[in-house]
C-alpha cells in the first residue's frame, strides 16, 4: 500500500471521524433548516415566495464549512505526533491529510449538489425552502455550480484551518498571535483603503459580478496558497 | 531485515541541539553497529531523548550530521519505514483504541507481523477495544511496546519503554524482545532508567551525560571497567594507590571502595592476603560512579 494512502487512512481509524463527521453535520444542520421554514410555512407567513427568499441561506454553507474547519485543527492537532511515530515524513503526512480533504471536500460538494438539486427539482420542498440552491450559487449551472462552489469552500476552509494548529506548534503560543495580529491589521489596512477610496461600490460591484465557479476559482487559489503555508510550515516541525 | 554487515545502523557526526538557554546534545560523535542491542544510557536530560528524535527525523539537529543505513534519515522515505521510536508518553490520535493503534502501525511498517502483535497483546491483556486515553499507564505502555517489537523495523529504539509496566509486564517485554530478535535481528536500542534490569539485554552501551557521550564499549568489557574493594582502610588503600577512585564511603576503620580498572592477578591475591573483598560493579552502579564523577569535574572546574 501506498505510504501516502496508509497516511490518510490515519485520518480515518475511526468510525467518528473527518469524512463521516461531516456530513452527519450536513444532514443536522440542513434537516434544521427545512424544519424552521416548514414551521414558518405552517403558521401561514406570507414571505416565502420564491427562490432565495427562505431566509435561511448560508446557514448550512456555514454549519458544514465550521465543522470542516473545527475537523481540520483536530485533525492536524493529534494526527502529527502519532504519524511521526509511526515514521511518516511530514510530507507524506501532509498529502496524505489532504488526500482526506479532497474526499471530504467532494462528499460535500456533492451533498449540497444533490439538496441544490433538490430544492429546484421540488419548488423548495413545497415550502418555498432555498437554502442551498441561492440565485447567486446557481445562475450559470444550478446544482452543478453549488456542488464547485461547496467543494472548493469546503477544501480552503480545510487547508486553512489546518494551518492553525501547525504554526502553534512551530512558533508557539505568541507568535501565533503575532502572526494574527497582523493578518489582522492587513485585513484592516484594506478596509481602510477601499473606504479612503470610495471603493466600496465597486468592492460591492466585483461581489455581484462572480458566480459559484468563479468563487470556485478564487478559493481553490486560496486553498494552493494554504496549502504552501501548511507545507512551510509543518516541514521542519518537531514531533513533540 | 537487519543489515548484518559492518556498516553501522546509525551514524552519528559533530552532533549539536542547542535551545535557547540549554544545549541538549553536544558535539556527538557515534556509531551504533547493525544487529546490535545498545543500551543508551544516562540521566534525566542528558540528551538520550533528544539524540533518538534525532536519529528518527523527528528532531532537528542545530549541526552536524546523522546517517540512518547510509542515508538521511529526515523526509526521507527510503529509510523512515525502517524505524520504529517508541517513547515513554507516546502521543496517539484522540479517541483512538488499542486495535486502531495496531493497524495504523501494520499500516506503516513493512515488516509488521500480526502474529507477534497478536500473541503480545495476549500476554501483556491489552484491552484492544479500550480508548488509548482511557488507559492505565501501563496499558499504553503496553500498546508502545507491541508496537516497537511487532514492528520488526530495522532499527528500533524504545525510550523508557516501561513506564508504568509492573515488574511482571517489563519481564515480559524482555522476555519477547530478545526472542524476537534472536529469530529476528536487528538494530535495536533502548534507553532507560532500570539499568540492572536491562543489564542482560543489551550487547553495547552508550552513556550520554550533559549532551555527550561519556561512554561508549560493548557491555562484555565494562566488567572491567570498575571494581569495589571492601576491607581495613590501610589495605584498600594499599591495593588502590594507583588507581582513580570513583567513590569511598568510610565507616570506621572500614571503607568500601569502587576504583576505576580490573585488578590484576597479583592485586587479586594481595587483597586475598589483606582481607579485602573484591566485588565486581554492576552497570548501574558503574553509570552513577561516571556520571557523578563527571559532575563533580565540572563542579570543580568551575569552582576553580
Amino acid at each position: 500500500m501506498s505510504r501516502v494512502v496508509s497516511a490518510a487512512r490515519l485520518h480515518v481509524l475511526q468510525r467518528n471521524n473527518i469524512v463521516t463527521q461531516v456530513p452527519l453535520i450536513f444532514g443536522i444542520a440542513y434537516t434544521i433548516s427545512v424544519l424552521i421554514v416548514l414551521l414558518i410555512h405552517v403558521q401561514g407567513a406570507s414571505v416565502l415566495v420564491g427562490p432565495g427568499t427562505s431566509g435561511a441561506t448560508g446557514a448550512v454553507h456555514g454549519a458544514v464549512i465550521g465543522a470542516a474547519a473545527v475537523s481540520s485543527m483536530m485533525l492536524a492537532a493529534y494526527s502529527l505526533p502519532h504519524a511521526l511515530s509511526l515514521s511518516y515524513s511530514r510530507r507524506t503526512f501532509l498529502l496524505g491529510t489532504y488526500v482526506v480533504f479532497f474526499i471530504t471536500a467532494a462528499l460535500i460538494g456533492v451533498l449540497f449538489g444533490i439538496a441544490a438539486a433538490l430544492e429546484e427539482a421540488f419548488d423548495g420542498y413545497g415550502i418555498g425552502h432555498y437554502s442551498v440552491a441561492v440565485p447567486y450559487l446557481t445562475g450559470t449551472a444550478g446544482a452543478f455550480e453549488v456542488a464547485a462552489f461547496s467543494t472548493a469552500l469546503a477544501l480552503c476552509a480545510m487547508a486553512s484551518a489546518f494551518l492553525i494548529p501547525m504554526l502553534y506548534r512551530r512558533v508557539g503560543l505568541m507568535r501565533l498571535w503575532a502572526i494574527t495580529g497582523a493578518v489582522l491589521v492587513v485585513l484592516l489596512l484594506l478596509v481602510a483603503w477601499a473606504t479612503i477610496t470610495d471603493g466600496w461600490a465597486a468592492v460591492g460591484q466585483w461581489l455581484l459580478d462572480q458566480n459559484g465557479f468563479t468563487w470556485a476559482g478564487w478559493l481553490v487559489a486560496a486553498t494552493g496558497v494554504a496549502t504552501v503555508a501548511n507545507w512551510l510550515t509543518i516541514r521542519r516541525i518537531p514531533a513533540e | 531485515m537487519a543489515d548484518p554487515g559492518q556498516t553501522p545502523a546509525v551514524s552519528v557526526r559533530g552532533l549539536s541541539r542547542r535551545y535557547s538557554t540549554t544545549t541538549a546534545l553536544d558535539d556527538v560523535d557515534l556509531d551504533l553497529t547493525s544487529g546490535t542491542i545498545h543500551g543508551l544510557l544516562g540521566r534525566n536530560g542528558a540528551g538520550k531523548s533528544t539524540l533518538m528524535s534525532i536519529i528518527t527525523g523527528q528532531e532537528f539537529p542545530s549541526s552536524g550530521e546523522v546517517s540512518i543505513f547510509g542515508q538521511t534519515p529526515h523526509e526521507n522515505e527510503e529509510v523512515l519505514p525502517r524505524m520504529c521510536f517508541i517513547r515513554e508518553s507516546q502521543k496517539y490520535q484522540d479517541d483512538i483504541r488499542a486495535i486502531h493503534a495496531f493497524r495504523a502501525a501494520a499500516d506503516a511498517f513493512p515488516n509488521w507481523d500480526w502474529d507477534v502483535a497478536h500473541r503480545l497483546i495476549e500476554e501483556f491483556s491489552v484491552p484492544e477495544k479500550t480508548k488509548i486515553k482511557k488507559m492505565s499507564h501501563g496499558q499504553c505502555s503496553a500498546v508502545g511496546v507491541i508496537t516497537g517489537i511487532a514492528s520488526r523495523a530495522d532499527l528500533t529504539l524504545f525510550d523508557e519503554p516501561y513506564v508504568g509496566l509492573d515488574p511482571v509486564a517489563r519481564s515480559q517485554f524482555y522476555r519477547a524482545l530478545l526472542e524476537d530478535y534472536a529469530e529476528h535481528p536487528r538494530t535495536i536500542v533502548i534507553s532507560s532508567h532500570l539499568i540492572d534490569e536491562i543489564a542482560q539485554l543489551i550487547e553495547n552501551v552508550v552513556l550520554i551525560d550533559q549532551g555527550r557521550v561519556l561512554l561508549h564499549e560493548p557491555a562484555d568489557d565494562l566488567r572491567d571497567r570498575a571494581v569495589t574493594l571492601v576491607g581495613r582502610v590501610d589495605a584498600v588503600d594499599q591495593i588502590t594507590a594507583e588507581r582513580q577512585v570513583l567513590t569511598r564511603e568510610e565507616m570506621g576503620r572500614t571503607v568500601r571502595l569502587t576504583a576505576e580498572g580490573a585488578l590484576t592477578e597479583a592485586e587479586r591475591q594481595r587483597a586475598a592476603q589483606l582481607e579485602v573483598d573484591v566485588l565486581p560493579v554492576g552497570l548501574q552502579d558503574l553509570v552513577v560512579h561516571l556520571t557523578t564523577r563527571e559532575q563533580r569535574t565540572a563542579r570543580e572546574e568551575s569552582q576553580s
